[in-house]
């Protein structure tokens, strides 16, 4: 019985070992409005933020760790982009090409309140459905500039459409899961999508 | 290929004995419509022959992206064994995929492959494989006016040797080499492993020593876009057993490094840069030790600790900067894991305690052209602490408790300066109890209730924009059936959650969101013969939402209605399955179907 004591105290301690460190004060001004995602639109929203703040962390914290990225079929057979890799697209994946992104804007010399935008807009046509419980299924337009990126830099800013599926967890806290990829209506190359914008800097 | 498989199946089912599975998919929803189908089929046409197929087909549709694809692919295999040891196959193999986004094919590809292989065993010791072969690969271009085609021929080679020195060293060697090669591109690979075992004289109780080396190393070499891939690992573990020393105690250890590169190589002669933006080097350690204590005869005690350790080396390119920055990311996680399972009579009580710190650090700087540097700031401490305990009592023979309760703590700490802001400390508690009872002639009640709640608190609430978070649910789950041995039910089920959330400051909670999911299912299950068992079956889900900041409140009624079947017939199983959700909002309904044809005779 004095075993069983024993073990069950030393189960319940944890040393320092698993002490996790301290964080740095918080900057006074942070790039990002960032609100509690208890909603999709404000998964999106969230989004949207951290894309004009240039913000990875924030970025990565919309999506869900099972997220797949499916780009639009029309730009994984375009001969222009041969070289460029869609497959396999995972979160890890999605955080990679966009921080290469988001280094390469930080970099570009543009003045501080030019060096990204992003809008994602709702389309009448398709509408959010009405009682989304644990999961749902969305669709938004987009236009993201990155300053001094390839894909989406101010003169060639990403334009395109994206079904965006969203999963809540547990406790009500929504991540994007999937995002399938489309290019605009009447597509000439003058403006990448979001995918390619983002395969150009993938390793 | 395609026509050839009515007649190896006419064929195979004149000869009698065979061996087949079908299986059939629909899956539909808001964005994508997938139908699968596939066949396998055996034919033992002799003692020493053997006809083997299999093909499938699938057809996918994305309204969202306005893409249909249909990929189909068919195997057929001939073996022959004249010997024990011995085997000789011819393998065929064409797959056909046909992609159309509005209206453009961006994929249009047939795909074929002969392959002729031998596997030789003259020994238990020694096993090797050889096989060969061509491969061509047709693809069409989006407007459909170029044909490009990438012929080639392949092989494979292994061999693997096992020896047992003196009684009680256990070796293996294997080695393998594979190859393709194209007029579009060549890619290959080998691997070379050696493992070298020893288990202790029978007179230490036990333990052994288990060691093993490998080298891989694959490439890609692209003519078209005049670059090689290239990707090396490098990898060694070794584990230890240790001889039950003291009585009741068993302890392992084990150990492991890996060492992988990737390396592109630009095969243009005029090119000058050294390394590649996407070159890539990734180190990883583990150690760990695993502990088991049988302390009495219905106590156990399983700890264990580990600790994996991983750098991954990568570059940075800037644009009108030259060179390529070096950073790298490198991971820590550390588990300790403690579980003591009690088991008296026919119960179970397992006490379990977890707690995990994974560790997330970049390092290195990279520099613009006007001298501005900058670091990557995503570093986090992310700690799990878990607390549980389970609990399976049978009462007596119709009577069981079940019960489980849990406390997990978990700790994301941002730790730059541009994201600290939203460190915060989550404390959820939860406890689940229920109970088993079966009434009698095959009816069974099954229960259970959970409650949860999750305590969401910041670093620096100042900087969190909803404040500290509470959120409760609670959740039932009650079934009362009878399943037949096919998988026919009778019985009712309902599944009930209800869930809220809000802001929680100076003990006020203010809710901002409430939910209520409510599912009724009634499953009518009967059988027609003792041959056919049919399910049908219908569901009401009510869903209902309410966001309290804001004023809205939205509910909907969904119906699901369904039949499966399981039907014995011509000696096979053939089980359907259909589903068909009906949703009075407006939002468009979804079939969702399976099938499956087992057939052996």
């Amino acid at each position: 019985m004095k075993a069983i004591l024993l073990t069950v105290l030393v189960m319940l301690s944890a040393c320092s070992v698993f002490e996790p460190r301290e964080p740095e004060d918080p900057d006074p001004n942070p790039p990002v409005v960032w609100q509690t995602p208890t909603q999709p639109s404000i998964v999106i929203s969230n989004l949207q933020n951290s894309l004009n703040g240039l913000s990875l962390g924030y970025y990565n914290s919309c999506f869900h760790d099972d997220f797949v990225f499916t780009a639009d079929p029309l730009d994984v057979s375009d001969p222009g982009f041969q070289g460029l890799d869609f497959s396999d697209w995972t979160k890890d994946v999605e955080s990679q090409t966009v921080s290469s992104i988001i280094y390469q804007a930080q970099a570009s010399g543009a003045p501080s309140d030019s060096l990204s935008q992003a809008y994602f807009n709702t389309d009448a046509q398709h509408p959010d459905p009405s009682v989304p419980y644990d999961s749902v299924t969305i669709y938004r337009d987009y236009y993201i500039v990155a300053a001094g990126t390839l894909g989406c830099g101010w003169d060639r800013a990403a334009m395109g459409s994206a079904w965006i599926t969203l999963v809540a967890d547990e406790f009500g806290l929504w991540s994007i899961r999937d995002w399938d990829d489309i290019r605009v209506p009447y597509y000439t190359g003058d403006h990448y999508t979001w995918g390619v914008a983002k395969a150009l800097y993938r390793r | 290929m395609k026509n050839c498989i009515p007649v190896i199946l006419i064929f195979a089912c004149l000869l009698g004995a065979w061996d087949a599975n079908y299986n059939l998919g629909l899956d539909q929803g808001r964005v994508e419509t997938t139908l699968t189908n596939s066949l396998t089929f055996s034919q033992e046409l002799s003692r020493h022959l053997s006809l083997n197929g299999a093909t499938s087909f699938q057809g996918l549709r994305n309204w969202g992206q306005g893409r249909f694809c249909d990929s189909r692919s068919g195997r057929g295999w001939l073996s022959w064994r004249p010997r024990g040891g011995m085997e000789l196959a011819t393998t065929i193999t064409r797959s056909i995929v046909v992609d159309k986004t509005k209206g453009v094919f961006t994929q249009d590809k047939v795909a074929d492959n002969a392959i002729g292989s031998l596997r030789y065993a003259p020994s238990d010791w020694l096993s090797m494989t050889m096989q060969a072969g061509l491969h061509t690969e047709d693809s069409w271009n989006a407007s459909h006016d170029t044909l490009t085609a990438n012929d080639g021929t392949l092989y494979d080679m292994s061999a693997t040797v096992n020896r047992r020195l003196f009684r009680v060293i256990s070796t293996n060697f294997s080695v393998a080499e594979a190859r393709a090669f194209g007029n579009v591109s060549d890619n290959g690979r080998d691997n070379i492993s050696a493992r070298v075992g020893y288990n202790f004289p029978d007179s230490w109780n036990g333990g052994s020593f288990n060691a093993e080396i490998g080298a891989n190393r694959n490439f890609l070499k692209h003519y078209d876009d005049e670059y090689r891939k290239k990707g090396d690992e490098w990898n060694h573990s070794e584990s230890l057993v240790l001889p039950e020393l003291i009585h009741g105690i068993f302890m392992e250890m084990s150990g492991q490094w890996t060492y992988d590169t990737t390396l592109y190589t630009d095969l243009d002669p005029d090119s000058a840069q050294e390394g590649d933006r996407r070159d890539k080097l990734t180190n990883g350690r583990r150690i760990g030790c695993t502990m088991v204590w049988e302390m009495m005869d219905d106590l156990d005690l399983d700890i264990s600790v580990s600790r994996a350790l991983e750098d991954e080396d990568y570059k940075v390119q800037i644009t009108g900067v030259e060179d390529l920055f070096d950073v790298s990311r490198k991971t820590d996680d550390r588990l300790l894991s403690f579980r003591l399972v009690y088991t008296p009579g026919s119960s179970n009580v397992t006490f379990h305690r977890v707690v995990n710190l994974y560790r997330k650090d970049t390092w290195g700087t990279w520099e613009d052209s006007f001298g501005n540097i900058y670091q990557d700031d995503t570093d986090s401490d992310e700690l799990r602490e878990l607390l549980g305990i389970t609990a399976r009592i049978p009462v007596n023979d119709w009577f069981t408790l079940k019960g489980e309760m849990q406390g997990q703590r978990r700790e994301t700490i941002f730790l730059m300066a541009a994201m600290s802001g939203q460190s915060s400390r989550s404390s959820t508690y939860s406890v689940r109890p229920g109970y088993e009872c079966n009434v009698g002639s095959g009816w069974k009640v099954d229960h259970a209730v959970k409650l949860s709640a999750d305590y969401t608190t910041y670093f620096f609430p100042e900087y969190a924009s909803g404040g500290n978070r509470l959120s409760r649910r609670l959740d039932s789950f009650f079934t009362f059936d009878r399943v037949s041995s096919d998988s026919t039910v009778l019985g009712i089920g309902h599944t009930f959650s209800f869930r809220d959330q809000g802001r929680y400051q100076n003990r006020l909670f203010s809710r901002t969101y409430e939910a209520v999911n409510s599912r009724l299912t009634f499953n009518l299950g009967f059988h027609v013969s003792a041959k056919v068992g049919i399910t049908p079956s219908y569901g009401w889900e009510y869903v209902w939402s309410n966001r309290l900041d804001q004023g809205i409140s939205t509910d909907e009624h969904i119906h699901h209605v369904g039949i499966r079947s399981v039907i014995t017939i011509l000696g096979g199983v053939l089980s359907t399955n259909i589903t068909r959700t009906f949703r009075m909002s407006g939002d468009p309904s979804y079939w969702h179907a399976s099938m499956n044809f087992n057939y052996l005779l």
